[in-house]
C-alpha cells in the first residue's frame, strides 16, 4: 500500500461519519505524510498502521462524545480548584488501576482505558451539561437527518435527468398508448350515435310505412317498411357492439393504460 | 514499558510536548516528540489532538510551509491552566509511589 491508497481507504472508512470532521481527519494526515516526507513514506505508513485502526478511533472518539479523558470533562476555569483536583483524583486513580501486566502493552493500553471510562460514568453526571454541547458539534444525529434527505434529493434530481433523456421512448409509448384509447373512444361515439341514429329512422320510417299502408299506398308503404325494418337491425346490431365495446374492450383499454402508468410509477418510485 | 498510559496522562503528555514549542508545533512533530517518551501507537494521537481541540485547551492556526499550508497547534490559556493542574498531580502522585518503593515515610 502507498501514502494514496491509504488515504483514499481512509477517507472512505470514514465516509459516515460528518464531514467535518472527515475533512479535518484527512488534512491532518494528508499534512502527516507530507511533513514525513516521501523518503519516510514506508516507515509512517508501518507506524500508522491500517486505515481501518485509524478510522476505528477517530469513531470510538466520536462516539464517546469527545469524552475520552478522565480529566478533561471540566475545563479548568468551570469549576473552583478544590474541587477539580479532587475530580483529578478520582481520573487517576481509575486510569491508575487494575493494571494487567500480562497482557501486551496495546491490550493493556485499551483495557485500562476502558475500566477508566466505567468509573468515571459518576463524575458524568456533572459533566452531562458540557458532554451534551460537545455532543452537538459533532453533529450528532442532526447531521445525519440532513445527510439523508439531501440524498433523497439527489435522487430525485437524478430520476429527473433519467424522465428527460428517456422521453423520446416513453413519450412515443404514451402517445401510442393514448391513440389507441382516442380511437375506442371515437369508436364509441360512432357506435352510439349510429345506434341511436338508426333506431329513430327505423322507427320513424317504420311509423311512416304504416301510414302509407293506410293510405293504401303499397309500393312506397313497402319500400317504407323494408328501409325502417333495415335501419332498426342496423341501429340494433350497433348497439350490441356498443354494448361489446363499453362492457368488454373499454374496460379492458383502461386496464391496460392504468397498469402501465402504475408500472411507469413503481420504476419511479424504485429508481427513488 | 510495563505500566500503561491512561487517558489523562496521554493528554497531559501531549499537552507537555505542545507547551514546548512556543511558536506551536504540528501532527508529525507531535507524534515523534510524544514517542520519545512513551510507546503509542499514532492512530491514539490524532483524536486527542482533536479533542483537546475542541475543549479549546489548544487553538490551531494554518502556516504556509514549504509550498502548502501546515497545521500548527498552540496551547491555550486554558491548555496552560490544565498542563498546570496535570503536572501538579503527577508530582503528587509520583513523590507517593515513589516514597512507598523506596520505603520512605511521607512527611
Amino acid at each position: 500500500m502507498n501514502r494514496d491508497l491509504f488515504l483514499f481507504k481512509l477517507e472512505q472508512l470514514l465516509y459516515d461519519i460528518p464531514k467535518e470532521e472527515r475533512d479535518e481527519a484527512m488534512d491532518y494526515y494528508r499534512g502527516y505524510f507530507d511533513d514525513a516526507g516521501a523518503e519516510n513514506e514506508a516507515v509512517v505508513l508501518e507506524e500508522l498502521e491500517s486505515p481501518q485502526a485509524i478510522a476505528d478511533s477517530i469513531k470510538e472518539a466520536l462516539r464517546s462524545t469527545g469524552d475520552m479523558s478522565g480529566g478533561l470533562k471540566n475545563p479548568p476555569q468551570v469549576r473552583d480548584g478544590r474541587e477539580q483536583s479532587a475530580g483529578q483524583r478520582r481520573g487517576y486513580k481509575s486510569i491508575f488501576s487494575g493494571s494487567d501486566f500480562q497482557k501486551s502493552e496495546q491490550k493493556q493500553y485499551q483495557g485500562t482505558d476502558t475500566a477508566g471510562e466505567d468509573e468515571r460514568t459518576g463524575e458524568q453526571k456533572e459533566a452531562q451539561g458540557a458532554a451534551y454541547r460537545r455532543y452537538d458539534q459533532y453533529g450528532g444525529a442532526a447531521s445525519g437527518r440532513r445527510a439523508f434527505s439531501s440524498d433523497r434529493s439527489a435522487k430525485w434530481i437524478l430520476f429527473v435527468i433519467l424522465a428527460v433523456f428517456t422521453s423520446p421512448i416513453w413519450g412515443t409509448a404514451l402517445s401510442g398508448v393514448l391513440g389507441v384509447a382516442g380511437v375506442v373512444i371515437a369508436a364509441v361515439v360512432v357506435l352510439a350515435v349510429c345506434s341511436v341514429g338508426c333506431a329513430v329512422g327505423g322507427i320513424v320510417c317504420t311509423i311512416a310505412a304504416i301510414v302509407r299502408l293506410c293510405t293504401l299506398a303499397v309500393v312506397s308503404g313497402l319500400l317504407l317498411l323494408g328501409t325502417g325494418m333495415f335501419l332498426i337491425a342496423g341501429g340494433g346490431i350497433s348497439m350490441v357492439l356498443l354494448l361489446l365495446l363499453c362492457g368488454k374492450l373499454l374496460p379492458w383499454t383502461f386496464r391496460m393504460i392504468s397498469a402501465l402508468f402504475g408500472r411507469i410509477l413503481q420504476w419511479g418510485r424504485s429508481a427513488v | 514499558m510495563v505500566f500503561n498510559t491512561g487517558a489523562a496522562l496521554l493528554d497531559a503528555i501531549v499537552l507537555a510536548v505542545v507547551s514546548k514549542d512556543e511558536e506551536g508545533t504540528y501532527g508529525y512533530k507531535i507524534t515523534q516528540d510524544v514517542r520519545r517518551t512513551i510507546e503509542v501507537s499514532e492512530s491514539t494521537l490524532y483524536p486527542v489532538l482533536r479533542r483537546l481541540q475542541k475543549d479549546d485547551c489548544l487553538q490551531v492556526y494554518d502556516r504556509e510551509c514549504g509550498g502548502r499550508n501546515r497545521r500548527y497547534y498552540k496551547l491555550t490559556s486554558a491548555g496552560e491552566a490544565q498542563l498546570r493542574l496535570y503536572s501538579d498531580e503527577w508530582k503528587s502522585y509520583s513523590r507517593k509511589i515513589s516514597a512507598l518503593f523506596s520505603g520512605e515515610e511521607l512527611a
